[in-house]
């Protein structure tokens, strides 16, 4: 073979920088849709719809959920939109930190609120989608405002998550049963009026 | 007959350059879309939704990331100095941490769990940490019992340390977040 010239190197290379550019957006924008481990897959792989799930403290032996620190208890609740708005609740007890994050079928946060934003005692919101808000909002009595927090969740489907903070390792367990009371229940629009 | 080697050639090339660069962006190596605060980086923002590379990385991971203005997570995988973390080393993390309601400093493996340890302590809480009078602290980490504030790793193989800010008082550390304000990690001693 006779050495290349160098004008048509450069070509190759360029061919090269601009094809290895395609794949890496290919490879990049597919990952979500092939991920079969998502954040979403494991929830979905031990809970059910509407139940709350406590998951195991963060420690060397259960490893379902990477990265989760060790000293803060959480749980998952599935919720699917599909019969109406649903309401997520959860208590405050003891917890030094406490946290309600919303995640969307494709595991990313939409929204979180921290114990700073509650209300009554407890962290509370109705996650809607787009069409439920329009409706909420055509029902809202401009004199009687609803106190609802109401988040939009891009997806149909997705869950949420709380988080409570032990102080120290001996209030684990009280930050376990404070994580353990969170709800989220479907709240049909018809029901919710007053 | 060239002309065939040679598309053979381009289109595999293209192909390995192209996979590499997507894992190099999600594993890290190549900082894409990761803040850096002195040693600590940010990895897997959640909410990006509009962002491919942390959509990617937060997949793949599997992590339940924490939402913004409910806390950060950093990471650091070398010391101050930028020399790798090594189990055989003792380190001290200190002297301050980023304003916060809460942290908590975690020893974690490359899978992202705590390290196994006698001691069954994995995490320190800022709640629990001894202050000296100007509100400085020194967190010691290393595989054998350190007096003061000691978080255990595993005797041999790699390790990372973990920051979580709670209730952080800066959101994005992109905003001119000051990395005097993140911890050192200092490498004290090896062997």
């Amino acid at each position: 073979m006779s050495p290349l010239p160098l004008a048509r190197l450069l070509w190759i290379c360029a061919l090269v920088g601009v094809l290895a550019g395609l794949v890496h957006l290919t490879s990049l924008l597919a990952i979500p849709a092939v991920a079969q481990h998502d954040a979403y897959a494991r929830v979905q792989a031990i809970g059910r719809p509407f139940a709350t799930l406590a998951l195991p403290a963060a420690s060397p032996i259960s490893r379902a959920f990477p990265f989760a620190d060790p000293a803060v208890a959480s749980s998952v609740c599935l919720y699917d939109l599909a019969r109406g708005p649903v309401r997520a609740r959860a208590p405050l007890g003891r917890a030094g930190f406490a946290a309600l994050s919303f995640h969307s079928r494709r595991g990313i946060v939409y929204f979180a609120l921290t114990d700073r934003a509650a209300n009554k005692g407890r962290m509370e919101a109705l996650i809607v989608t787009p069409e439920q808000l329009r409706n909420l909002i055509s029902r809202d009595d401009e004199d009687n405002p609803s106190e609802d927090l109401r988040i939009v969740s891009p997806t149909p489907t997705g869950f949420v998550m709380a988080r409570m903070l032990s102080d120290s390792p001996d209030l684990m367990p009280a930050a376990e049963a404070q994580a353990a009371a969170m709800t989220c229940e479907s709240e049909p629009i018809g029901d919710a009026e007053k | 007959m060239r002309v065939y080697l040679l598309s053979t050639a381009i289109a595999l090339a293209a192909l390995a350059l192209g996979l590499w660069t997507t894992e190099a962006a999600l594993t890290g190596a190549a900082p894409i879309s990761i803040d850096r605060l002195g040693p600590w980086r940010a990895p897997a923002r959640g909410g990006g939704e509009d962002d491919p590379y942390a959509h990617a990385r937060v997949e793949r991971s599997g992590e339940i990331p924490l939402g913004l203005g409910e806390g950060l997570r950093l990471t650091a995988q070398v010391d101050s100095e930028g020399r790798a973390l090594n189990a055989a080393c003792l380190y001290r993390v200190g002297p301050r941490a980023p304003l916060a309601r809460y942290w908590t400093l975690e020893a974690m493996d490359d899978d992202g769990f705590p390290i196994e340890n006698a001691a069954q302590r994995y995490v320190l809480r800022s709640s629990e940490i001894l202050r000296e009078p100007d509100g400085g602290f020194w967190v010691w980490v290393s595989a054998r019992a350190h007096a003061g504030d000691w978080l255990p790793i595993g005797a041999s193989g790699g390790f990372a340390l973990t920051m979580r800010l709670y209730d952080p008082a800066l959101t994005g550390l992109a905003a001119g977040a000051d990395s005097a304000a993140a911890p050192r990690i200092e490498r004290m001693r090896c062997g």
